[in-house]
């Protein structure tokens, strides 16, 4: 990670209230979002500006919202035995969420050195991060110069006797199965030609399988963990 | 609600605690959906903005504790953002503009369901010490989540010169917060 000063320049210090003023857009607000991911100093200053604009929230209303949201919520985040019959689009939604911030938590949980030698090669690198209601926790790491798709298992595992499989959703097609993921904490795939087109704008899944992984070619369990590929 | 009591649900929410979910969505959600409504100005977009941000702030709650915020700000932070990501997307005539377009000094301070807690009175001291409009110009900003160029527009000024008071404004604050 770059070197960051811990006193920020005035420049920065007032580029960071205009952020958390919001005054800030388009191109610029993203480039600083950015910024604030790898500079924690930025990312304090701003908070700090956060902090002290709350105060004006203070003289707007409340506001009570119509029940539906509550209830949208209720099915969206737990709904029971959404799990098994979840449609991916459905699931979809959990993630609708995932910011440029996210993307500082990937890099993170990433063990390897995501930062590549040469900047064409990584010239549209992806990431992805992912998250489900169960406690699997993964980071990936997709190289489309190579096809290499590098998975890092943070967090949790299959249940005993079942697999997790790996799949890539490309818009509203059906999944595609990229394989069942080994009990390695590091897994690496090679992404057949014929897939790679898949990655750009796809979400990556992993579903609970049989042992060995769907017999049909299609996922039969739950959703144990997904994110949305995006560009680095 | 006190803010120590929505610290401890967003802490519980971190850990999967749906009971904890709603509660935290009963005591907050009127105020985050006067956010959304206040920046949006659109009923529907404000509703859409109002589930993502609980989404959010579910997925989010376990990373709550790290993130150095008071609980309210982390709320309404999140809310706030939300809606300007929306707003920038949004195409301009989508919003419903109502009379508050306005930049007017609104200091009256309605009952809140929700304390804000901490040191409230700080920011107001400082705003206090701008010359007159320059408070009023970036409450607004804030309140209705302008962009320079609405910025610009609403004051009848030249978008360069709006971000040369702005700024100076903000250095101003900033050395008066800071002392």
């Amino acid at each position: 990670m770059s070197k960051h000063p811990i006193i920020l320049s005035e420049k920065d210090s007032v580029a960071a209230a205009e952020y958390a003023l919001g005054v800030m857009q388009g191109a610029a607000r993203v480039n600083f979002a950015r910024r604030m991911e790898t500079e924690p100093a930025l990312a304090a200053e701003v908070r700090q500006w956060d902090e002290h604009f709350t105060e004006f929230s203070a003289d707007i209303e409340d506001v009570t919202p119509p029940q539906h949201i509550a209830n949208a919520l209720e099915q969206r985040l737990f709904a029971p035995s959404t799990a098994s019959k979840m449609t991916w689009w459905n699931s979809l939604g959990l993630w609708r969420g995932l910011t440029v911030a996210s993307l500082a938590a990937v890099i993170a949980l990433g063990a390897w050195n995501l930062r590549p030698i040469s900047s064409e090669q990584n010239d549209k690198a992806m990431v992805a991060q992912m998250l489900g209601e169960s406690p699997l926790k993964l980071a990936a790491f997709y190289n489309p110069a190579n096809g290499e798709l590098r998975l890092n298992r943070v967090e949790g595992a299959s249940h005993a006797g079942r697999s997790l499989e790996l799949w890539i959703i490309a818009g509203k097609e059906a999944p595609i199965s990229l394989g069942v993921l080994s009990d390695a904490a590091f897994t690496k795939v090679n992404v057949p030609m014929a897939l790679r087109e898949k990655f750009e704008g796809g979400v990556l899944a992993i579903t609970d399988e049989p042992l060995g992984g769907s017999a049909n070619g299609k996922p039969t369990g739950a959703v144990m963990a997904a994110g949305p590929l995006t560009e680095v | 609600m006190s803010p120590s009591e929505i610290e401890k649900l967003i802490s519980r929410c971190g850990l999967g605690d749906r009971a904890a979910f709603r509660l935290l969505y009963a005591a907050t959600s009127a105020k985050l959906f006067g956010v959304c409504l206040r920046v949006l100005k659109n009923r529907t977009d404000a509703e859409d903005v109002l589930q993502e941000t609980y989404v959010k702030i579910w997925h989010n709650a376990a990373k709550y504790q790290v993130s150095g915020y008071s609980p309210i700000t982390w709320l309404v932070t999140i809310a706030r953002n939300q809606s300007i990501d929306r707003l920038r997307s949004r195409k301009p005539d989508a919003a419903e503009l109502t009379e508050a377009d306005e930049i007017a000094d609104t200091s009256s301070t309605p009952e809140q369901s929700v304390m804000l807690g901490g040191d409230v009175e700080r920011l107001r001291v400082c705003l206090d010490k701008l010359s007159p409009g320059r408070a009023e110009a970036v409450k607004a900003a804030y309140m209705e989540g302008y962009s320079y160029q609405e910025l610009a527009e609403r004051l009848n000024q030249p978008i360069n010169t709006v971000r040369t008071w702005l700024r100076r404004s903000l250095i101003s604050l900033k050395e008066c917060l800071s002392s």
